[in-house]
């Protein structure tokens, strides 16, 4: 049985003045992974704060389990929806274990700080992402990568079942990025329903269940990687010839379509 | 460290506290303090020492003005810090303390009585910073951080300017000293009655604070992120403000314009105890406090006349912050 969590109706975009997109349709389900791609300035992050209530829409409706998001406070939203921004360094140097233990924040009462149960959840998450020995370290001193695993704990401990990510491999090297995306997959196996934004069609072909592509104004299409992800999609959104192979081991990869340099000898 | 901080600060405050009972243009022994003790508790009669009057009517009140004082604003400032996400923020960020000033000084210009003075200071303080708030409030669609304190710049300089005006204007022989003297702050003349009115003040500003003492923390990681975790951003945030500036606003009032300690104090505390601002708020306080009790003991001995505090705290102020740069920290403490 399926069942959706988040859904956007013709949805509009934007600031007061200023509209970004419009006739926005999508929906999550649990253990989909809804990545969402398209070029600068088409309106990614304006969807992502409208998605998290962070700004009004200036049409149409969000909803989370049937729930209109305008009827919520932020308390309840971040119990069904976690937000995972891109990895920066805090003002002040907050310990990782602190960082995590933020996360608790909409399920502590008003006046209570985190206790015992609330920091023994926040460890079972930094090791669920191998980075337990990390939790004492100094959140703005650990590499990049680490940082963006520690906010993905953080999103773990608020156990939200919808995980927002925010370019969540911008700014890591491969290594990292790599790490960060099978940790994503393994999430999606559990069950979370999630979406992230990127700027790296290879990353929607390896990890999305579906692709939604936000360019001029509003979505230009939805559906599996298979059928969205094609050469021409990407070629008309990003204005540059581009390439979907498939490689021997039965992957498909995105390249620009000029001819790398050959090795001189 | 961090476990053991906040006692070996209340140690310091202890330490303090016994220094400046001791110190001062009249020297008192631990005999004089057992002698008031002894009196409240009845068990002794007769005429009071020289030595117990100077500790019940002046000393006294003047150790208790610096906790007060020095508490307040400590806390005001990790608590705007915090708030601010900036550790060079003070707590008249938003103006409080060239409202208050202007206040005081309109005050002193009327020749009116010190409680008239310290009220139109509380009065001035309160109402600069409730002009900022709507300022920000109105001016919609901009980074609402950044409005309140581009909104606090522009306000302090005007009452800057109102300020300047009214030492223009003010008898260069009577009013004028007194002006500039309340700008520098002082605890001099701090009445026990003063202390009645300030201290529930700064009490009342500081539960919200201890209330939402995590909640706060979660603010310094900027609107968005407090928000999508689950904290109610425009209600907190004017909820911390009122509070922080009725503390600072309630110790301006009766001590004057104490630069630095509000910015200094909570950077050592943050050194000491790390930026969770559960624990940040007490040791700054205690900090503060010992802090103020030294340099309060300072200026009434080190010289014949008593030095204005704002002159001390700025020539400790400054090199400390030139420090603070050449360490070259990409974050603070």
């Amino acid at each position: 049985m399926t069942r959706i969590q988040l859904e956007a109706r013709d949805l509009a975009i934007g600031y007061p003045g200023h509209l970004v997109g419009e006739g926005i349709t999508l929906s999550l389900q649990p253990g989909e992974v809804l990545c969402l791609l398209g070029p600068n300035g088409a309106g990614k992050t304006t969807l992502f704060r409208t998605l998290l209530g962070l700004q009004p829409p200036l049409g149409g409706s969000v909803t989370i389990d049937g729930k209109p998001l305008a009827a919520l406070t932020p308390a309840e939203i971040a119990l069904r929806l976690a937000y995972v921004p891109q990895a920066h360094v805090t003002e002040f140097s907050y310990s990782v274990l602190d960082v995590v233990l933020m996360g608790r924040t909409a399920r502590l009462k008003a006046f209570s700080s985190p206790g015992r149960a609330d920091e023994r959840i926040a460890l079972e998450k930094l090791a669920g992402l191998g980075i337990r020995e990390l939790a004492q370290q100094d959140y703005t001193r650990v590499s990049g990568g680490q940082r963006q695993l520690a906010l993905i704990a953080r999103a773990l401990a608020q156990e939200a079942p919808i995980l927002v990510l925010d370019e969540p491999t911008a700014s890591l090297d491969f290594g990292n990025q790599a790490l960060v995306m099978a940790r994503i997959r393994d999430l999606a196996r559990q069950d979370f329903g999630i979406v992230l934004s990127t700027h790296d069609p290879d990353q929607a072909l390896l990890v999305a269940t579906r692709v939604a592509i936000i360019a001029e104004g509003g979505l230009r299409a939805i559906g599996p990687p298979a059928e969205v992800v094609t050469a021409e999609m990407l070629s008309a959104i990003y204005r540059t010839e581009v390439l979907v192979e498939e490689t021997p081991s039965g992957r498909r990869v995105c390249v620009p379509a000029w001819e790398t340099p050959k090795p001189r000898h | 460290m961090r476990r053991g901080a906040l006692l070996l600060l209340l140690v310091a405050v202890l330490a303090a506290l016994a220094l400046a009972l001791a110190v001062g243009p009249y020297p008192l022994a631990l005999a004089d303090v057992l002698h008031v003790a002894r009196r409240v508790l009845g068990l002794e009669n007769g005429a009071p020492t020289t030595g117990e009057i100077v500790l019940e009517r002046v000393r006294l009140p003047r150790i208790a003005a610096g906790v007060l004082v020095g508490a307040a604003l400590a806390g005001a400032g990790a608590t705007y810090q915090t708030l601010f996400r900036n550790p060079l923020v003070s707590p008249d960020i938003l103006g409080v303390a060239s409202g208050a000033g202007l206040g005081a000084v309109a005050g002193i210009l009327l020749s009116l009585p010190v409680a008239g003075i310290q009220g139109l200071a509380f009065v001035g303080g309160l109402a600069t910073v409730a002009l900022v708030y709507l300022i920000a409030a109105a001016l919609r669609g901009h980074d609402r951080t950044l409005v309140l304190v581009l909104g606090g710049v522009v306000v302090g300089a005007l009452a800057g300017a109102c300020i300047s005006l009214v030492k223009i204007l003010a008898d260069p022989y009577d009013q004028l000293p007194a002006i500039t003297f309340w700008l520098l702050g002082s605890l001099a003349g701090v009445k026990v009655g003063d202390l009645a009115v300030a201290a529930p003040l700064v009490a009342a500003g500081l539960l919200p604070l201890v209330l939402y003492r995590w909640r706060i923390g979660v603010l310094s990681l900027g609107d968005d992120e407090a928000r999508a975790l689950g904290v109610h951003v425009v209600r907190l945030r004017a909820a911390v403000i009122a509070a922080a500036t009725l503390m600072t606003a309630s110790v301006v009032a009766i001590s004057g314009v104490i630069g630095w300690v509000g910015l200094m104090i909570p950077h050592i505390a943050r050194m000491l105890v790390g930026p969770n601002f559960a624990r940040l708020l007490p040791a700054a306080m205690l900090l503060g406090a010992a802090f103020m009790l030294a340099v309060d003991t300072a200026a009434r001995s080190i010289a014949r006349i008593e030095t204005p505090l704002g002159i001390l705290t700025a020539v400790l102020g400054a090199p400390f912050f030139l420090w603070l740069l050449a360490r070259g920290r990409k974050t603070w403490g």
